[in-house]
């Protein structure tokens, strides 16, 4: 099949989801959080995962990076990264890919950084578990990178607790932690939700320099579609803990083909929008516990049919090069 | 002109809060400037959105203008008179909304309880009439009379809002003061409360004080705009003139920062010095200077005062030294026109 067909990257893969399932025990039960996802992400490329509330993206990365808290779990599927299926390895191997082949910035940076630890010795220690740096190398290297993520003046800096700085510079120093030991991957989680808007823009402006300079993929997750346009090559997007739609960004921002990723689209106020009523996308986004037969989005979808609420429509081709999840979508383009 | 009479009028209030150093009984070390010399006035049945990013004073602001607390200095008028210190009627006519309806909706109390408390406080009503007020209301927010005697942990992130706003109309207020009533929904639920709001506003007539980081939403339902530095007022004016040509450069520099759906990865822009200044050193001058890729000595030295545009449309004013000076038509004034 062509490869613009395919909704794949355009460079070789780096990582690969093949039906990535989560569970979490909940009151004894087990619930499916995240159902048989799969997508790829190319080397060098960004990936924007695009969802709501609930609908998985933060297990998703957890998953990939081996972090689900203790009630969730891998319940299926493999994660396979430059080839290695990260689901398979035990924990002290992954500790070793955590940091060099895949490392994760987080919505509120404090919750990554340790509180009792100077912002120096959080980076110095990636810098020591995986290069083996001297102490004092280390430092040196710590230096440059918190001058690479623009922090002015690094040298006072180093001596200096995570919660004496502003949002947007903890974030910096998350990111200066993540990419220490140059990670293939990084996992962006809602990196900018804590921050100002002008803020906001700097860190974009940052994580793009970033992976020109550095090469790496960037695997962005946000409920917010702003954010992502702005990063991403790539889009999928997932409704309660499924794949609906995904191809490349401009294609899925300019004619969704999924009616989930057209409602949020036309939901999201822009400056220079349309004025008054707003347009919405009637009901709620589902709770795990109710049951799934059929289509997620069924019960919210203003076309759905009777097929829609009876059987789980496929990934199938879209006019464009996008791939969706919707029984229309087969109809129209399938046999 | 015969612009309406306003209903809320705040003149020169100003904030302060005692900064204390770490711990329970740390001591006093100095003052935050939280909101210094704003005049302000709210007029009846519009909508006007407050801005600014976070340390702005932006709640706090509204906090004063509702009198949830007092200002340490400056007046605030009611109804075109000055506002007597305990006011019954602000007390019932100004009602809020807040971000976070699950720390503002006590979790013992049931909907049909927490819609009615304003009504029991003020005494405006006696049980059985309270009884009905509270399903009309449940009703006027597109929620059923059932519904009263659930937990707030019963509903939804979005239901609880339309119950934090049904207890905001319980008392029939004039003003509803709605800090960030959306930001912590779903995209997809946040148009169904903005379009209630509007709809609320449609049959009853109050206006609201909007306060909002996010610039789109205020761009689809604000008449006036009032943009917030630093604890004072840097812009205000009509929506349309504030989004097309915005007058002050740190309404420019917000209106730049907000993201484009849909116009392809970003291109990097040109560098701005983002941190916003510290409240224990506050810039002397225009607090934006620091940041403000025009700024000079007299920005340094002197605060700007709020001021008309000598061809700007009425009502739209803002505080700085070189509005004049600058091009006009540069930035993001042409941006926020153009539709993706």
């Amino acid at each position: 099949m062509d490869r613009e067909l395919d909704g794949a990257p355009l460079t070789a893969p780096l990582l690969e989801l093949d039906g990535l399932t989560v569970a979490v025990t909940v009151a004894g039960r087990s619930v499916t959080v995240v159902d048989g996802l799969a997508f790829a992400l190319g080397t060098g490329e960004t990936l924007g995962l695009v969802g709501e509330s609930g609908s998985g993206k933060t297990m998703t990365a957890l998953a990939i990076m081996r972090l689900l808290p203790p009630a969730a779990r891998i319940a299926g599927g493999r994660v396979q990264l430059a080839g290695e299926d990260l689901a398979a390895l035990d924990e002290g191997a992954m500790r070793r890919r955590r940091g060099r082949r895949v490392a994760m910035i987080f919505q509120e940076p404090i919750t990554a950084l340790d509180p009792v630890m100077t912002v120096g010795n959080q980076i110095a220690e990636v810098l020591v578990a995986h290069d083996g740096l001297t102490r004092r190398q280390a430092r040196a290297e710590a230096m440059a990178l918190l001058d690479a993520v623009g922090i002015a003046l690094p040298a006072a800096r180093l001596d200096e607790y995570p919660h004496r700085l502003s949002g947007g510079m903890r974030q910096r120093i998350g990111i200066a932690a993540a990419i220490a030991a140059r990670p293939a991957l990084l996992i962006a989680d809602e990196p900018t939700t804590a921050l100002d808007v002008t803020v906001q823009a700097e860190i974009v402006d940052l994580l793009l320099e970033l992976q020109a300079r550095l090469g790496m993929a960037i695997l962005v997750i946000s409920h917010n579609l702003g954010l992502i346009s702005e990063l991403a090559d790539r889009i999928a997007v997932i409704y309660a803990g499924r794949l609906v739609e995904i191809g490349a960004a401009t294609d899925v921002l300019a004619a969704p083909a999924h009616p989930y990723t057209r409602g949020l689209i036309a939901a999201t106020p822009r400056i220079g929008g349309p004025r008054g009523r707003l347009a919405t996308i009637p009901g709620m986004v589902p709770g795990f516990a109710e049951s799934a037969v059929g289509c997620r989005f069924a019960p919210r979808c203003t076309l759905a049919f009777d097929r829609c609420r009876s059987e789980v429509p496929a990934l199938a081709a879209a006019a464009g090069g996008r791939h969706a999840a919707c029984h229309l979508v087969a109809a129209e383009v399938g046999p | 002109m015969n612009a309406p009479a306003p209903l809320i009028e705040g003149r020169g209030l100003t904030r302060r809060y005692p900064l204390r150093s770490a711990g329970l009984f740390g001591a006093r070390i100095g003052v935050v400037p939280a909101v210094t010399d704003v005049s302000i006035s709210v007029s009846p049945g519009e909508t006007l959105a407050l801005v600014g990013e976070s340390g702005s004073g932006k709640s706090t602001l509204g906090r004063l203008l509702g009198r949830l607390e007092p200002a340490d200095s400056g007046r605030l008028w009611y109804d075109g008179a000055p506002a007597p210190k305990r006011d019954r009627r602000l007390r019932r006519d100004v009602q809020y909304v807040f971000q976070d309806p699950d720390g503002s909706l006590s979790p013992r109390l049931t909907a049909g309880a927490i819609i009615a408390e304003p009504l029991a406080v003020l005494g405006l009503s006696d049980g059985r009439a309270r009884a009905v007020r509270v399903a009309e209301l449940l009703a006027a927010v597109g929620l059923e009379p059932a519904h009263a005697g659930r937990y707030p942990h019963e509903f939804s992130g979005g239901q609880r809002q339309r119950i934090a706003i049904a207890r905001a109309l319980a008392p029939a207020p004039r003003v509803i003061i709605a800090d960030e009533p959306v930001s912590a929904l779903d995209v997809s639920v946040q148009g169904q409360v903005l379009n209630l709001m509007a709809d609320l506003k449609a049959r009853h007539g109050h206006a609201y004080l909007l306060i909002t980081h996010d610039l789109a939403v205020v761009d689809a339902i604000a008449d006036r705009v009032a943009v917030m530095y630093f604890g004072r007022l840097v812009e205000m004016g009509p929506r349309d003139a504030l989004f097309t040509r915005p007058a002050h450069p740190y309404t420019r520099a917000l209106l730049d920062a907000v993201p484009r759906i849909g116009a392809g990865k970003r291109q990097p822009r040109r560098q701005a010095r983002s941190e916003p200044p510290s409240p224990l050193a506050p810039p002397a001058g225009c607090a934006y200077h620091p940041r403000c890729p025009f700024a000079d000595a007299i920005c340094r030295r002197e605060v700007p005062a709020l001021t008309p545009m000598a061809s700007g449309t009425p009502g739209h004013v803002r505080a700085c030294h070189h509005a004049g000076r600058w091009p006009e038509g540069l930035g993001s004034g042409s941006l926020a026109g153009a539709a993706p």
